[in-house]
């Protein structure tokens, strides 16, 4: 077989299965529930798409700000805990975001400690209220920033600073270095991340359920749950997926031409003293406190108002959540990096196309991206059954499971690639070839060094991820694997958030692990 | 052959449970359940596994699986839910005098394909601070001007209350019903809650006066604090009674052992089983004279709405259009 179809193959066959579950969706087209569509844009579509689009603007700043800021701040100066920030501030990736919602909602409502004693202090200040588009856009922009902070780091951490000399001595402006040379050169990573943060909030329905903010998603729910028309789910699902499917082209269009050199000078951190010091630090402490140290305190007051919980019922849904989290992200990063080795020379421009097909799972509701896989699995199991001699069965098994995450997370594996591999020159590795050397030896010498990085991060994403994923594990899991995620999900479904606070700070103790494990480091000091 | 061995080795995982355990897919949280499945194995040996979801996701996993399914039985917390489940062909006639005489007529399919296992009143409750029970009578005052901005209400995209406004277009038609809903959305205090919690906590709080919940959640609030200044009322006592919901279960169509199936839901609505599964949450057994949490004991008795519950399921579609056309988010 010749090595060109051979990697079309490989290509294809990951956009069918990653991809398939989801097109089959587009089959709902079949019929149209003309009064339900009726109603839906007589009543509330338009002002679902605005809020949806208010959310993504929103959520985008407040991300973009928090994850390239912190990121410049810990890349370029050293402060107090900087060593220690610089790891730690991608720690808050590890908290489902409706569990940052519940906890600042009981913060910031009427109800709440802090409006409850503002109220005592000043019995006029009547009402605030928390539930709107700030409330969300606050809670998941503390959230998502990671993604940003930790793709735009790596980049940070590739600069080169003699362009940035040069620019310096011409007498150039902070901010003009900053928008002219640094921006364009940390761009790749910063829109992968922002791709990502702009996927989930698309797909999220929890927050925005909790905050009482409706969006696009909130209709896809409304459609299956209230009016049981999964037909009806399925077409806005698909309605979802274009919108997903040119924001990933949009990203891909104007990532693929920037190439970078590899030999860099890199820049020397500079060790703030004083006032600057100690504004810097603030900043950056500040944040790790809202992101994670506020919430973390919280669930651990809870847990010890909650009587009835003990740990040792904690253990097994622990192992489960282990077991499939380093399950799927060792085969989702393998498969990953797989599509982009083959992909980061671009000589395939129709398999390219395929590239952004495999990516969608990430920007639809999960419950829906879950059902979808449920009714693939089952058109798969029948047909596998009929011919084979005995029966088969994908649902309700690990492996099922395991697909489902692939479907899922693939996309957020290759997004942590992406910039890894923009950053290859492909120059090297031609001359490399010329001058004989196999291609396992350019793979290790050249390709895996430096790629290292972008797979460390694609398999500790989707390890995260896979911990806090809920809605397909709730539909797909065989019986008896409860994880973390479904024990928080057990109580926060009946609004006992005292109840669930146990099972919540363990499922967080544990997504910080692999989190811990391979966070970015300070860079030593050149 | 390297494929065929993953294949044997995948069905022997999922089919090599010998003992046939009784399946049941349930969209009542887990913890709300367990202890009774429990006690029944204890008392009868037969294994039961769960699988808990919303009830959309596991009609769908029912209707994906087909004839292939391991479930043998479906809980869910809404009438309308199995109204739905029956209506698309899910769930199987049962043929039980036991079930049949035990589920009052009005809790229970008229096709026998579901029943109803406990009765969850959706009613108000008000701030004893602010509020005397001598200022409430019905859902439909609630409406009234003399609430504006008094009123807490969770979203409408939760199916009680779906099932409470289907119930007024049962008893008021469209437009009288219209009216009613366009009232209480002008008489929030604030955006709709989301969740029963939350709007309790608001009146507590003071932002409004009063809500309209299902019991058991205040009933989990005033145990943890026997203090909390609200209390309940039982509205609509002179006209149509306390708007009533169930959670009930029925058998899968392609259950593959549905004596064992039947046996059970009978189990259900044994004087032992009613206690245990209505005093898990304070909710109400459906059959009469089971002992009631002593909490909900000391809120009294109330006469419910006795229209058939699968009626809410029939209105659920017309009650969600409503709302939205009246802006109840």
């Amino acid at each position: 077989m010749s090595k060109k179809l051979t990697t079309r193959l490989i290509q294809t066959g990951l956009a069918i299965l990653i991809a398939g579950p989801l097109l089959y969706l587009l089959m709902y087209w079949w019929t149209i529930d003309v009064p339900l569509w009726e109603h839906l844009i007589a009543t509330q579509i338009f002002s679902l798409i605005r809020n949806s689009i208010i959310l993504l603007l929103g959520v985008g700043f407040g991300t973009s700000f928090l994850g390239v800021g912190l990121a410049w701040l810990t890349y370029r100066y050293r402060f107090t805990g900087s060593r220690f920030l610089t790891g730690a501030l991608i720690l808050p990736l590890a908290i489902p975001a409706y569990v940052q919602g519940f906890i600042y909602l009981g913060i910031l409502d009427v109800s709440g400690p802090l409006q409850t004693f503002m109220r005592q202090l000043y019995p006029d200040i009547g009402f605030l209220n928390a539930r709107n588009a700030f409330g969300v856009i606050w809670v998941m922009s503390w959230v998502l920033y990671p993604y940003i902070y930790l793709l735009t780091r790596q980049a940070f951490a590739k600069l080169d600073r003699s362009q940035i000399e040069v620019a310096r001595m011409a007498g150039y402006s902070r901010r003009r270095i900053f928008f002219t040379l640094i921006f364009p050169m940390i761009r790749p990573g910063w829109m992968a991340g922002l791709t990502l943060v702009w996927m989930e909030t698309l797909a999220d329905f929890g927050t925005v359920s909790l905050f009482g903010f409706s969006t696009f998603t909130t209709a896809i729910y409304k459609t299956w749950f209230d009016f049981y028309s999964l037909a009806t789910a399925a077409q806005l699902s698909s309605i979802l997926m274009l919108i997903a499917f040119l924001l990933l082209w949009w990203e891909k269009r104007s990532e693929s031409h920037i190439r970078h050199d590899s030999h860099v000078t890199l820049w020397a951190p500079q060790i703030l003293r004083g006032k600057q010091r100690f504004w810097v630090s603030l900043a950056c402490w500040a944040a790790l406190a809202t992101a994670l140290a506020v919430p973390v305190l919280q669930l651990i007051y809870w847990s010890f108002q909650a009587p009835t919980q003990t740990w040792q019922s904690l253990m097994a849904p622990l192992r489960n959540s282990l077991l499939l989290a380093v399950m799927a992200a060792a085969g989702i990063t393998l498969l990953a990096y797989i599509q982009s080795l083959i992909n980061y020379r671009r000589m395939d421009p129709v398999l390219d196309r395929l590239v952004p097909l495999t990516k969608l799972g990430y920007a639809l509701p999960g419950t829906v991206v879950a059902v979808a896989i449920l009714l693939w699995f089952s058109q798969l199991e029948q047909f596998l059954s009929h011919i084979l001699p005995f029966e088969v069965y994908l649902t309700g098994t690990v492996l099922g499971l395991l697909g489902a995450y692939l479907i899922r997370f693939f996309s957020l594996a290759s997004q942590s690639l992406v910039d890894s591999f923009a950053r290859m020159e492909v120059s090297v590795n031609d001359a490399a070839r010329t001058l004989g050397a196999s291609p396992w030896l350019r793979f290790k010498q050249i390709i895996w060094p430096l790629t290292r990085p972008g797979a460390l991060a694609a398999l500790l994403l989707v390890c995260t991820e896979v911990i806090k994923e809920l809605p397909a594990t709730l539909l797909l899991r065989p019986f008896g694997w409860d994880t973390l995620a479904l024990k928080v999900y057990q109580w926060t479904n009946e609004a006992m958030w005292v109840e669930a606070a146990m099972p919540a700070l363990l499922l967080i103790i544990t997504g910080t692990l692999p989190l811990w494990l391979f966070r970015p480091r300070e860079e030593k000091n050149a | 052959m390297k494929r065929l061995a993953l294949f044997v080795a995948l069905t022997t995982v999922t089919t090599g449970l010998f003992a046939a355990p009784l399946v049941v897919y349930s969209e009542r949280s887990e913890q709300l359940i367990k202890p009774l499945l429990e006690t029944y194995t204890a008392k009868t040996g037969v294994e039961i596994q769960v699988l808990t979801d919303d009830a959309a996701p596991l009609i769908a996993r029912l209707k994906a699986e087909g004839n292939r399914t391991p479930a043998d039985v479906l809980i869910t917390v809404d009438a309308g839910n199995l109204w739905h489940a029956a209506e698309s062909g899910m769930l199987a006639k049962v043929d039980s005098p036991i079930l049949e005489t035990r589920v009052p007529d009005y809790l229970q399919d008229p096709n026998n394909q579901w029943f109803a296992l406990t009765v969850r009143a959706r009613t108000i409750v008000y701030s004893t601070d602010r509020v005397t029970p001598a200022q409430l009578s019905t859902y439909e005052d609630l409406a009234s001007p003399a609430w504006k901005g008094k009123l807490c209400l969770r979203t409408s995209k939760k199916v009680y209350n779906q099932s409470l406004v289907g119930s007024l277009i049962n008893r008021l038609g469209d437009e009288g019903t219209r009216a009613v809903v366009d009232g209480w959305v002008n008489n929030l205090a604030t955006e709709p809650q989301s969740s029963d919690t939350k709007a309790l906590e608001a009146v507590i709080a003071g932002q409004c006066d009063v809500a309209i919940v299902n019991t058991y959640y205040f009933g989990r609030m005033q145990k943890a604090n026997p203090d909390v200044p609200l209390a309940i009322f039982w509205p609509n006592q002179a006209t149509s009674g306390v708007h009533i919901n169930v959670s009930g279960a029925g058998i899968t169509k392609h259950s593959k052992q549905p004596e064992a199936a039947q046996a059970f839901l009978e189990w259900m609505v044994s004087d032992e089983a009613q206690e245990i599964y209505a005093n898990l949450d304070m909710e109400y057994p459906v059959v009469k004279d089971v002992a009631v949490d002593p909490v909900v004991a000391k809120w009294g008795t109330f006469k419910p709405d006795t229209r058939p519950v699968y009626k809410s399921g029939e209105y659920q579609r017309q009650a969600v259009m409503l709302m939205d056309a009246a802006q109840y988010r």
